[in-house]
């Protein structure tokens, strides 16, 4: 569950920082690398030669860098099922939607397993080291011990927080690590040891995917993002629209279009409620609080489907033919969400893709070596 | 350099070709990993086929180009390229 109005409000402000001021085309983040999208082509070699390929480039890897976790070790903390990368996630009740998206989307790259035993080892004593940002020159490496993978109290306890309707206690006796493979938990509490320099669960909750992603990944990773909301100064207001209304949707059309997930590891947030509404307005009346009630979920437009505002999910495939998006929600990653383009791009407001810069990669991989050496 | 590293090398302009030719990067941004035992190698999936990994070094992809090696094993024939990583 999403830690409630606080954890949105944290978003809005980090939104509002970033696009106030910004007069010109604040949809477009990254604009450069958006336009050197590379175009998806259909493949002239089979899969079974580029799954070989793949292997001779963590092969390469190894060679030139040292990948200090055995396949074995991959197998057993990340891999799901024998053979099997693929792995279920379950958010816990702490509110970082957005980094379990990132790590789940991670996770159904082809190239996890290459970036993961690049960067993390467990210890002899059960502890764990990652290096952040994974194969970068200038990482930093953060411990993470079993301690610090279990449930946390949570200080916030008993506490009041803000609600669409007015205020409520926050009754989380304690804050909850993702549910999953082991390696998958120390990837969440290595960012937030990162980025807040403990593993503090609270201070985590509310953030985006692709900081997650970028601080994962540092400079080996190149980055698209769109973002739909706008600022309004005369209001001092946000306007929650959906990537259907970004001006420029050829850009958003062609990175749908070309999306790879072989090549590119993406999550994408929902639309936040806008509190004008006159829902909004009548449930401020009535004290009732519309994210927390879903459970907080609405309904997206044509489309049965549930959505929870403001939450970020994880990109698991794009069918360019049939022009779908499929997702999964980090409540539960099972059970896959089919979006159509339009569907999409009303339901969504902000989409965040990045991709692996192999010149970089490599570079950094002969000065790791060296270090190494 | 191994044979097949050299064969890789005497072809370099065809494999960065076949790279050019499908997808829009100048074959002079192009690097074959020629440094790298595994940037060059034998194909265990398809008998008599070169497979050869190379990078973009502006815009980051890793590139595969696949190609027949003649029976007299000194030239190759039928590039196919498409994108790793």
């Amino acid at each position: 569950m999403a830690g409630g109005q606080q954890e949105i409000e944290k978003v809005e402000n980090e939104t509002k920082e970033n696009l106030a001021g910004l007069k010109e085309n604040p949809n477009l983040e990254a604009k450069t690398e958006i336009e050197k999208f590379e175009k998806r082509q259909e493949r002239e070699i089979s899969e079974p030669l580029i799954e070989e390929a793949r292997s001779k480039r963590n092969q390469l890897l190894e060679e030139r860098g040292l990948l200090p976790m055995s396949k074995a070790d991959f197998d057993q903390y990340f891999a799901s099922k024998d053979f099997e990368i693929r792995t279920d996630l379950k958010q816990g009740n702490t509110g970082d939607c957005y980094a379990v998206a990132a790590i789940h989307a991670m996770s159904r790259s082809p190239h996890f397993e290459m970036i993961v035993r690049s960067s993390m080892k467990k210890l002899p004593d059960g502890s764990w080291e990652v290096k952040i940002p994974l194969l970068s020159k200038r990482f930093q490496t953060i411990t993470i011990t079993s301690e610090e993978l279990l449930p946390q109290e949570n200080k916030n306890l008993g506490k009041t927080i803000k609600t669409e309707g007015g205020i409520a206690p926050d009754l989380r006796e304690v804050l909850t690590p993702v549910q999953g493979k082991e390696g998958l938990q120390v990837l969440e509490a290595a960012f937030i040891k990162q980025k807040f320099g403990m593993v503090d669960r609270l201070a985590a909750e509310g953030g985006w995917g692709d900081k997650v992603l970028l601080a994962l990944g540092g400079d080996n990773f190149k980055r698209v993002s769109f973002n739909a909301s706008r600022y309004n100064e005369e209001t001092e207001q946000l306007e929650y629209l959906g990537l259907a209304n970004i001006p420029n949707q050829k850009y958003v059309d062609d990175v749908l279009e070309n999306f790879d997930p072989e090549i590119h590891i993406a999550t994408a947030v929902t639309k936040f409620f806008d509190r004008r509404t006159l829902i909004a307005k009548v449930a401020g009346k009535l004290g009732l609080s519309l994210e927390g009630q879903v459970k907080g979920a609405y309904r997206a437009e044509e489309t049965l489907k549930f959505f929870v505002p403001g939450h970020s999910y994880s990109i698991s495939k794009v069918d360019r033919q049939k022009k779908i998006v499929t997702l999964a929600n980090p409540w539960d990653t099972s059970k896959p969400i089919d979006l159509t383009f339009g569907q999409f791009k009303k339901t969504f407001c902000r989409l965040e893709a990045i991709r692996i810069d192999n010149a970089k990669l490599l570079k950094n991989m002969e000065a790791v070596a060296r270090v190494a050496a | 350099m191994s044979n097949i590293h050299e064969l890789a090398k005497k072809f370099e302009v065809q494999i960065k070709e076949a790279i050019a030719q499908k997808f829009p990067v100048p074959p002079e941004e192009l690097s074959l990993l020629l440094e790298d035992k595994e940037g060059v190698y034998l194909s265990e999936e398809e008998p008599n086929t070169l497979g050869c990994l190379i990078v973009g070094q502006k815009n980051g992809y890793l590139y595969l180009v696949m190609a027949k090696i003649e029976e007299d094993g000194q030239s190759l024939r039928d590039f196919k390229s498409d994108i790793v990583s």
